[in-house]
Order: C-alpha cells, then structure tokens, then sequence
C-alpha cells in the first residue's frame, strides 16, 4: 500500500499526532531545500541534520551512527546540558519510526528500547533561533552511565525545558541517505509575481534578479510512486540555481491584470535512506532558473480592504522590493506541453526584495491597495480608483 | 581516509552554527524593538512642484507591539539630499483609505487632522497603531531624495531607533 510508506505518513492520524507533539520546537522554521548541485548523499552523511517541510508537517533527515562523530564532545556536552537525559524503566515506544517526543526533565525518564537509540536536538529556545536551512546541533546519546550521570548533574542546573528527542533504530553504521536526480522534465513558465490596476493610467512594471540564494519559493510534488499523477503537493522549495541574471518586463498600462513569468527547468528527484527504505519518495521541484519573460493576464484581482489603500497624487510612484509576496497557487506546471506530463501543477511565491521589485506610477489620482495590508508592507498591490 | 576528511571539514562549520544558535537564544532575551524592525523596504516618489512648497507624506504606520507605551523623541530623515521634511505629526488610523503620498500638505481636508499630535513628545499605548504624517519638500531646483525616515523613540527605559526601508524622492516633474 503506497500511501502507508510515505515518511511521516498522513494516513496515520495517531502518529502524526506524535510527530507534532514531539517536533512542536519546529514549528515556524521553513524548508531550506535541495537541488541538483546541492546535496549529495554525503552532504548529510556523518554531518548533521536539517530540516525539510514534508507533507504537511517537518520531518528530519539525519544519519544515524555518524551524529557521534560530527557533533565534538564539549559541544555535545554543552547541549546535554539543555536537560538531555535518558535512562530505563519506563515503557518503551517502539511501534513508531522514526520517532520523535519530548521529554520533560523531572519526569520518568523513557526507556531506549533495544536495538535503539535515541538523538537528542536543542532545546525549542535555541531552535526558535534557527534560521531556514542552518545546521543543527544534535547528539547522540549513548547508554553508558558516566554520561547519564554526566548528563543529569547538568540538567538540574538548568531550566525544565522539555527536550526533543528522536528515537531511532540502531542501523549499520554507513546509511546511505541522499537525493539523487532522476530525469530533466523541460522548462515550464512559472508566475513569480503578480499586479494589478482597475484604474487607466497607471503604469505597472516588474522586475526579477536572480542570484543563487533567489526568492522565488515554489510547491514541492512528492509521490511514493513516482507514477504520472501520482504526485501531489508537499511542501516549498527556495531553489537554488547556478545561473544568475535581471528580466526587467515591459511596462503594462491601463486597467489590466499582470502575471509576470520567467522559466525553470524541472526536475524528478529520488531521496532514498539505506537504513530506512520505507521512508524512500520521489518529488518533483523546479531547479534551476532559465530566464525568459511572460506576461499573462489573470481574470481576477483580490479582495481588498479600503483601509489597507493609500492615496497617490498624479505624478507620484511607489516602487515594493521587500515584502511577501501571495502564493500563487498555479505558480508552474508539470503537464505537458514543454515538460514531460507528470500531472502536477506547483505554486509560486516570491518576495519582492532585492531580487524582485513591482512599482507603479501614478499618472492620474488614485489609490495604492495591499491585499493583507496597507503599502509598504503588503503581499500584492493594486491601483485602485 | 576520505571519510574521515569530509568529516574534518564539516566539523567546524557544525559547530560553529550550533554555537551560533545558542547565543542567538541568549540574545533574544530584550526582546524585539516594540515599534519593529521597519517593515517592508522600497521607493516612494512625489512631485513637489514648488521649491519650499511641502507635499504630503504618509507611508508609515508606528504599530506598538509591545507590553509598555512607547514616547516618541525624533522623526527625521537621514541621508537627505535636496530635499527636507516638516514636523512629523501622528494621526489616529481611519477605517477607510488612508492618508498616502503627494496630496497637499498640511491635509486639513482630511477629517482626521484636526487630531493631530506633534510626534515628538507622542505616547503610542501598546497595541495602538498610528500613522505618521509629514510633509516633504525639495529645497534645490533639482529632485530631491533621502532613506527611509527613522523615529527615535524610548520605551521602558530603553532608546530605540526605528529605520523605516522605504527611500523618498521628491521631483520637480511626475516621478518615472
């Protein structure tokens, strides 16, 4: 049954409820992602973890023995001192893997059941801290008593923080864990923003810089299959891409529409863990940046709230280049035409900043109007009357 | 051996970002700046017709996000070439459109100015959200332009200095 071998599986309700739980120190950090030229199964390999937005909730990559090795032991020290502490006694949990819980120092300790061990994470303070993509710290924690008892002298000195733990099974000690690139799917014109005026002098313009830390963030497909249609949404990608350059589009003026487009190449990826080939799913994502410039017209504006408009005199401009842009939903397709049909179709979201930037200018009085807040600080603007 | 130097070189770099997080923990402990960090960066133009002749300027919103009130010390504009700003007011939010850029400045056709309050000396209650209101004007022949005003302000004991991200321009002409 495909469905049960997706990692973090949906279909299981109590074990997703776990995760949260276990994982609620996450919440808020994004997906700092892959591509092509990024990751080799190496890259995580005996190194650290990160952390990916998978199918509705986070999961975490790791390998298993090397943690050990990557982490130096004042460093893992220091961090046991958030309150790491393990021991037995208490019933084990090992229906579920991977496995992640909390741990509230002063409580009965959980068991590490055999043929497990157990990874402990920063304390959700210093994860709270993290920014998309950074490395974290992590330990391993053996069952020896010294460290234990190490363990447990630091804790008491510290706050009762609950401890995220990741329970996990005890594999040979080189998994092979990765993603590898499974075919070129061909270009598809992908929305990296969008604006729109309902009034007829106003002039619309766009442009989009791409560097190799871009912004444009865009919906992940992830399938257990890999079959045509199989795939759907999971998750964002910030791509990385290795070529760099300025689209500035012509100029739009009158009351009219804008989605303004460039292309991507697509990818089908395969991540894949040795020591847990259940957890093996294929994804589909855009990987590399391969220009162009597209103006299509969409049928509808978004609903506005007269108090998120501001008034511009004739003659004036306003010019975003550092907000939030709205998700597009139908941001890229995956369907044919000048990419191989998988049957998918991807969102879109870029940040007007240095990489992106809409202006407007106002050649007769009107109105500037954010969709969630006045300007400067909206997603997507419109000239209003 | 291989191994063993890719390992040597991700080492350090794993270290260093778990230490960088620990003390990113312990530098959070003030808390942010209760009227934010600025917000979203970019460019506003206005014509300004008249030399000395101020247009109005009201792009900025002063939001209390914090737990204490916050007093207003100083509105200016750094980094001003060509151009000036009047003394900034603060004016209560209106449900519909607000205030925005190049109408005439003092505003006196709007029915909310006569609720104005100089800026510096202002109290802005936590959770009240206020708009800032100025006039701009060019002061040589030629456009004028600036950063993004900054609002020194003090709350709990603490001065803090809000740079807002947005640069001004003003133009002899209609801006392009």
């Amino acid at each position: 049954m495909p469905g049960q071998r997706r990692p973090g599986t949906l279909t299981d309700p109590a074990r997703l409820e776990r995760l949260r739980q276990g994982l609620a120190g996450y919440t808020g950090l994004s997906a700092e992602r892959k591509s092509m030229s990024g990751i080799s199964p190496g890259n995580y390999q005996g190194t650290r973890m990160r952390i990916l937005r998978r199918i509705g909730v986070i999961s975490l990559r790791s390998s298993r023995w090397p943690t050990r090795f990557a982490v130096p032991t004042a460093l893992a020290m220091a961090i046991a001192a958030i309150g790491m502490v393990l021991g037995p006694g208490v019933p084990a949990m090992a229906s579920v893997k991977p496995h992640f819980f909390s741990w509230k120092p002063g409580t009965a300790m959980p068991a590490i059941p055999a043929g497990y061990h157990v990874v402990a994470l920063p304390s959700s303070k210093v994860l709270a801290q993290l920014k998309p993509g950074q490395n974290l710290p992590v330990s391993q924690i053996s069952d020896s008593a010294a460290f234990r008892a190490k363990a447990a002298s630091l804790a008491a000195a510290r706050d009762n923080e609950p401890v995220n733990l990741e329970l996990v099974p005890n594999g040979p000690p080189n998994c092979h864990i990765g993603d590898s690139f499974i075919a070129d799917l061909g270009y598809s014109w992908a929305n990296v923003g969008e604006s729109f005026s309902e009034i007829p002098n106003v002039e619309q313009g766009f442009q989009y810089s791409v560097t190799q830390s871009q912004s444009t963030t865009f919906g992940v497909g992830l399938s257990v299959s890999g079959d045509v249609g199989s795939f759907s949404y999971s998750g964002t990608t910030t791509t990385s891409t290795d070529r760099t350059g300025i689209v500035t589009f012509p100029r739009e003026t009158g009351v009219i529409n804008n989605a303004w487009g460039t292309t991507f190449e697509i990818g089908k990826f395969r991540y894949t863990d040795s020591c847990l080939p259940t957890d093996d799913y294929y994804y589909i994502e855009p990987y590399e940046w391969t220009t162009g410039a597209k103006v299509t017209h969409p049928t509808s504006v978004p609903a506005l709230s007269a108090s998120n408009c501001r008034s511009f005199a004739k003659g004036s401009s306003f010019q975003a280049n550092s907000s939030n842009a709205l998700t597009i939903a139908h941001g890229y397709d995956v369907k044919g035409g000048t990419t191989v049909n998988e049957g998918f179709t991807g969102s879109a979201q870029t940040g007007y900043s240095t990489n992106a930037q809409v202006g407007f200018t106002f050649n007769q009085a009107g109105y500037l109007c954010g969709n969630n807040a006045p300007p400067p600080d909206a997603g997507v603007y419109v000239a209003h009357a | 051996m291989r191994n063993v130097v890719a390992l040597r070189k991700l080492l350090l770099p794993g270290a260093l970002s778990a230490v960088a997080a620990l003390l990113a923990g312990c530098s959070s402990a003030g808390g942010p700046p209760p009227l934010g960090d600025g917000g979203s960066g970019g460019r506003a133009c206005t014509p300004a017709s008249q030399v000395g002749k101020p247009v109005l300027m009201a792009l900025f919103d002063l939001n209390n996000d914090g737990t204490g009130p916050v007093t207003i010390t100083r509105v200016r504009l750094p980094g001003a070439q060509g151009m000036a700003m009047t003394e900034a007011w603060l004016l209560p939010l209106r449900s519909g459109p607000q205030l925005g850029v190049g109408l005439p400045y003092p505003p006196v056709t709007s029915p909310l100015w006569p609720d104005r309050v100089p800026a510096p000396g202002a109290v802005i209650r936590p959770g009240q959200d206020l708009s800032l209101v100025f006039g701009v004007l060019r002061t040589t022949a030629a456009s004028g332009n600036s950063d993004g005003p900054t609002i020194t302000y003090t709350a709990g004991g603490t001065t803090y200095t809000l740079r807002e991200h947005v640069s001004l321009a003003v133009t002899p002409t209609n801006c392009t």
